[in-house]
Order: structure tokens, then C-alpha cells, then sequence
């Protein structure tokens, strides 16, 4: 279903200098489903992070949110409620709950009656993360998976005229709100990818005229360049245990998949193809799943850390590349041939389904709870980044600067 | 213009080849064109023991490009007077060429020579080289084999339909095919430096075919113009 609705998330003030010129972000949502879990989101007494959390669940595609005026009564926090109006209201849960410095909120059982449960969110300065928090225990309440709201997102942003553009490498909250620039060139910036604990960046900068892998720490600013070979640095990924980076490298023009040691030096080769081989994603400490053009077009192979050429995992559609793994779901980008989607598999059944409706959709990115996957399309003739529900039903055009965005890599879970 | 600290380390061991050629047209810089003069440069000045100004010489001559030349050949070999177009061996020749090639450096400044065309376009999703440039190619590959010192990057691109980084290895690719082109017709593969950019630097901003055809190409930048 469509739903054109359209949520002005106005930035409290003074949140961060840089932003004060571009003070309103917008979250598009662009669809919802109507087969999820009712949920009805009462807004707070004292703040407005009820709406923070109601785009939050609605990305997942797996609530749908009852509009509180069908509550038939007043609900406020630790006050009495009748049981039967809100059952009316098509809610199974309603969350109410006060904001003053913390969050409290409780989530209702309007089936029982009861109070299912209760939580407390200390107060931080970044206020909106204060609603993802609650966004993260509301999903894991009523799903039993772990919420992947609270997290960050890095993307690359570019403006200016065609050759001369300027580049910035940015981190912003998972629903792209508080974004800050790590770093920017007047050369290409491209393939961010986080380390898992989540405090430094591989990326790929062409600053020095050629493509070369650095490593950043978003703490400090340090950055520092990992894999300068000849030939082509390119797609670096980070292994799930932190110890090593994959990425593609070209020896006379030839690119392969490679491994080094995340603090630098320990050069293996994987793959030795004579095709095309890049993009390798970690499905886990020993599995790469990666891009190679052996059979002619992009596909996806898989192969392990001993090295030795993959095996073919994807048939389905002529051109299939730059996956992203969580589990056992795979996300790629597919060429449908009208259009570039976003397709996600399951790799036990080797089905998929598109999830995404642009034409030039490409750079998918789980969520590390496999739920949901952020990708980049286009709206209005720009770039923007957008979040799709794994389960295909939900769509939203994330808040970014008026800038073209692309190339996002959702973060590991952060705490 | 080339810097002449580059120009100056010019050293080639010329090539003799008693053939003929048409006269430069009037007004042009005298060309290499394929001379008789076995030619080729020291750098320093003033060697000019060589008969490299018969014929014609192969020498870039009338002091485009800094000093040096003298021929490398005490024997003066060389094309026998021919009427010479340039100076030869003296005094201000430079650049030195092989003497081989029916381009000089100086056609890379001439909008109507075939070496002002310096972008190679590619189908969608192939780095096979369209027949068409195939003649661009052999004329740049002609010059760089008389002018080992020059040297060119070439950058790939690609359009933005594809993955990311799938691109950056496709433009790469692109690179190569221009490069292992021209190394078959003598272009010294150390002469030239790859870079793929992938999708990332657009030559065309917009959507469609025609932003794509002429995102989907490889650049050929002459280092230090």
C-alpha cells in the first residue's frame, strides 16, 4: 500500500553547530503495511519522540500504527485506561510514555488489559537517540528480535558540477539525522565500511590521483592508509571478529580478492581468477561472499578465507553484485533490466524477492539485525538514501542534506 | 609546452629509415615524419656530430622543446639531403623521437591533428575498444613509441548503472584495454599509469543513454600538459 505520508522531524536546536543551516530534515515515508502489529503510539507528555519511534517501527515493515485519536479516552503514563475502546481501535499495544531529561514509556496490552512493560531511558544529549533506544526494546518486546534502530549509518555525499565535484565521507544516525562530515576531497570518496565495534571507518579516497584504502577513527580523526598497492585499492570489508580487512586489488588490471591484517601489512591473496572480483562481504569470520564476472556478467560467489575460486550463488537476474550479508540473507544489487533493485536471498533456498522500486537503486546495506537494509536511490533528481523492510513491505526515504548521497554502510550495533 | 628539466634526460637511440614523406605543411613545426635522419637526442646540446639535419630531421628542431639533441651517431647516418625540414642535430632540437612516427609532441597542441582527440567511449558493461578509435589509438601509440619519455595516465570511467565498486573495476579495465592496445604498437607499458574511477566522476550528470555514452570512456591526460 502507498501511503503518502509525509513526517516534518523538526531538529531541536542547538543539537550540533553545523546543522543550524540546514535545520529541518525530512523522513519520507513512502510505504507501510496495514498486516503488521497494531501498535498505538500516544504522544509523550514533554517531548516529541513518539514520532521518532513511529518511523522507526514503521521501516521494519512489520507494525502498523493506529492513529492515538482512535484511543477513545485520554492515556497518559501510570494512569488508568478502558480496555475496550482501545481494542476497538484495532491496537494490540499502545506505548505511552513522559519525557522529562529521561524517557519513561509502557507498553499496554490492550488485549489483557495489562501493562506488558515498563522502561526507563536515561537522558543524552543526542535527544532523538533517546527514541531509538525506546524504538529498540519496543521491537524487541513485541517481535523477540533485537532492535537495530539505534545504530549510524555512513554515506558519501557529492555536489558541485560534473568534474569537479566536491566529497564528503559523512556519519549520521541510522534514520540520517545528526550528520557530521569524517572527511571531504576534491577526489572521489567511495565504499565506507565499519570496522565492528563500531569506531573506525575503511574507506577508499582518491586524494593522492589513485585509489587507496585508508582506515579512520571516528573518535579521533586519525586516519591512516592501509593497502596503497599498484594497481587498484578498492571495497574493503571488515571481518566480523576486527582482524582483518577484505578488498579487491588489481595487478595489472586484474582484480582479485585479497585479505590484510586490520592494522596494516599481512597481504593473502583469495581468489585468482582472470575475471573481475570485488565487493566481498563477510557472512561470517571464515566466508566471503564477493562480485566476479567469470561467467560474463556481475554474479555472486562464494568462497572462504583458505582462498581458491568460488562457487556461484546467484541465477536469478544478468547482473547481481555488491552484496551485503547478515545471516543467511544476502542483499544485492539486481539489473531487472528496466531498472537496478535492490533483491534480497535467502541463501539456504537461494530465493529472493526485490525489495526496492527505484531505477537506479545500488549500495545495499543490512541492518545488523538482518531486518531492514538501506540502499541508495533517487528522488527529485538527486541521490538520497532509502530503507527497505526485509520483508519487502515497507519503504522510507532516509533525511539527507540537499546534497547527492550514496554508497551507505549501515553500522554494527553500537553498544 | 613540456618543462625542459624533463626535456633535458632525453636520450634515444635513433632509427634509420630512408623513406619519404610529404613535407610538413607550411607553417607547422617540422615534424618527425619518418625520416631518414636517424635521429635521436642526447640532451645536451652540442654533441651534433650526427647528419641528422639531412633528411629530414628527426629532431623536433627550431627549439620547441628546450635544448639537447645532437645525434647519438658519429657516423652522421642518415637520410641523404633530403632538404631538411628543422634544424637536425643542432643546437635546439629536443625532444627526442625515434624518428618513426609521423607525429611530433607539438600535434598534441593542434586541434586538427587526430591527437587532440584524447576519450575513447565504451559500450555499456565492455571495455573492448569500438573500431572506431582504433585510429586515435594508433596515433597516440605511434607518438608515445617515438617520445619514450612521454608519459600519459590513462582514467577510466564508467556510466552509473552497475555496483560501485564493480565499476571501479570495469573503468580499470577500460584502462588496461586502451594500454595493452597500444603497447602492441610499441608504447612502452611503463609509459602509461591506470587509474579506474568507476562511476564516481561523471562527465554527464543526467540519466540516459546519452550521459551514459559519454560517462562510459577512458581519458587520455599527457602528463605534465
Amino acid at each position: 500500500m502507498k501511503r503518502q505520508l509525509i513526517l516534518f522531524l523538526v531538529l531541536v536546536s542547538g543539537l550540533v553547530a553545523s546543522l543550524t543551516s540546514r535545520a529541518e530534515l525530512v523522513i519520507r515515508i513512502t510505504d507501510g503495511t496495514n498486516d503488521g502489529i497494531p501498535v498505538m503510539i500516544v504522544p509523550f507528555q514533554g517531548g516529541d519522540l513518539a514520532g521518532v519511534i513511529e518511523a522507526d517501527l514503521q521501516r521494519t515493515g512489520l507494525f502498523t500504527l493506529i492513529d492515538p485519536a482512535k484511543a477513545g479516552q485520554a492515556l497518559a503514563m501510570g494512569q488508568p485506561f478502558q480496555t475496550e475502546p482501545l481494542r476497538a481501535s484495532g491496537a494490540e499495544y499502545v506505548i505511552v510514555g513522559k519525557q522529562a531529561g529521561s524517557l519513561e514509556f509502557e507498553i499496554l496490552n490492550a488485549a489483557t488489559g495489562k501493562r506488558a512493560a515498563g522502561y526507563r531511558i536515561a537522558q543524552i544529549s543526542n535527544t532523538r537517540r533517546m527514541g531509538h533506544k525506546a524504538a529498540d526494546l519496543i521491537f524487541e518486546r513485541l517481535t523477540g528480535k533485537r532492535g537495530a534502530f539505534d545504530t549510524q549509518v555512513a554515506y558519501v555525499s557529492a555536489n558541485g558540477p560534473a568534474k569537479a565535484q566536491t566529497y564528503q565521507l559523512i556519519v549520521a544516525d541510522a534514520d540520517g539525522f545528526n550528520p557530521r562530515t569524517i572527511m571531504r576531497s576534491n577526489k572521489p570518496v567511495m565504499s565506507p565500511s565499519w570496522s565492528p565495534d563500531g569506531n573506525r571507518l575503511a574507506y577508499v579516497s582518491f586524494e593522492s590521483n589513485r585509489s587507496v584504502i585508508y582506515v579512520q577513527d571516528l573518535v579521533s580523526g586519525d586516519k591512516r592508509a592501509l593497502a596503497d598497492h599498484p594497481g587498484m585499492n578498492s571495497a574493503p570489508a571488515w571481518s566480523p571478529d576486527g582482524r582483518f580487512i577484505a578488498m579487491s586489488l588489481s595487478q595489472e588490471g586484474n582484480p582479485d580478492i585479497y585479505l590484510m591484517d586490520a592494522n596494516g601489512g599481512g597481504l593473502r591473496q583469495i581468489t585468482t581468477s582472470k575475471a573481475i572480483d570485488t565487493e566481498p562481504a563477510w557472512a561470517n569470520n571464515n566466508t566471503l561472499i564477493y562480485t566476479s564476472d567469470q561467467s560474463g556478467s556481475p554474479q555472486l560467489y562464494r568462497t572462504t578465507v583458505a582462498g581458491g575460486e568460488g562457487s556461484r550463488l546467484t541465477f536469478t537476474g544478468e547482473y547481481n553484485a555488491a552484496p551485503s550479508v547478515v545471516g543467511n540473507t544476502v542483499a544485492m544489487v539486481r539489473d531487472i533490466g528496466s531498472a537496478n533493485r535492490i533483491a534480497l536471498m535467502n541463501a539456504s533456498s537461494s530465493d529472493s524477492k526485490l525489495v526496492s522500486e527505484g531505477t537506479y537503486d545500488e549500495s545495499p546495506s543490512l541492518a545488523p539485525n538482518g531486518e531492514m537494509v538501506i540502499y541508495a536511490t533517487e528522488a527529485g533528481g538527486r541521490g538520497v538514501l532509502a530503507v527497505a523492510s526485509a520483508n519487502g513491505k515497507a519503504r522510507q526515504v532516509l533525511a539527507t542534506q540537499v546534497d547527492d548521497v550514496r554508497d551507505p554502510a549501515w553500522s554494527p550495533y553500537l553498544d | 609546452m613540456y618543462p625542459k628539466v624533463f626535456l633535458a634526460s632525453v636520450l634515444t637511440v635513433g632509427i634509420l629509415s630512408g623513406c619519404q614523406t610529404a613535407p610538413p605543411p607550411p607553417g607547422s613545426i617540422p615534424e618527425i615524419n619518418a625520416l631518414g635522419g636517424g635521429v635521436g637526442g642526447m640532451g645536451q646540446g652540442g654533441m651534433g656530430q650526427m647528419g641528422a639535419g639531412q633528411g629530414q630531421a628527426g629532431v623536433g628542431g627550431n627549439g620547441q622543446y628546450g635544448n639537447g639533441a645532437g645525434g647519438l651517431n658519429p657516423n652522421g647516418l642518415g637520410g641523404a639531403g633530403q632538404g631538411g625540414y628543422g634544424q637536425g642535430g643542432y643546437g635546439n632540437g629536443g625532444m627526442a623521437g625515434q624518428g618513426n612516427s609521423p607525429y611530433s609532441p607539438a600535434d598534441l597542441n593542434n586541434p586538427g591533428s587526430i591527437l587532440a582527440q584524447r576519450i575513447i567511449y565504451f559500450d555499456y558493461d565492455q571495455a573492448r575498444i569500438r573500431a572506431e578509435y582504433l585510429p586515435v589509438l594508433e596515433a597516440h601509440a605511434s607518438l608515445l613509441a617515438a617520445y619514450p619519455n612521454l608519459k600519459i595516465r590513462l582514467e577510466g570511467h564508467a556510466d552509473e548503472r552497475g555496483s560501485r565498486e564493480y565499476n571501479v573495476a570495469l573503468s580499470e579495465r577500460r584502462g588496461y584495454s586502451v594500454r595493452d592496445y597500444m603497447a602492441a604498437r610499441g608504447l612502452k607499458n611503463q609509459q602509461a599509469e591506470i587509474v579506474g574511477y568507476g562511476e564516481e566522476v561523471p562527465a554527464s550528470l543526467g540519466h540516459g543513454e546519452k550521459s551514459w555514452s559519454e560517462n562510459r570512456r577512458v581519458e587520455i591526460i599527457y602528463v605534465g600538459e
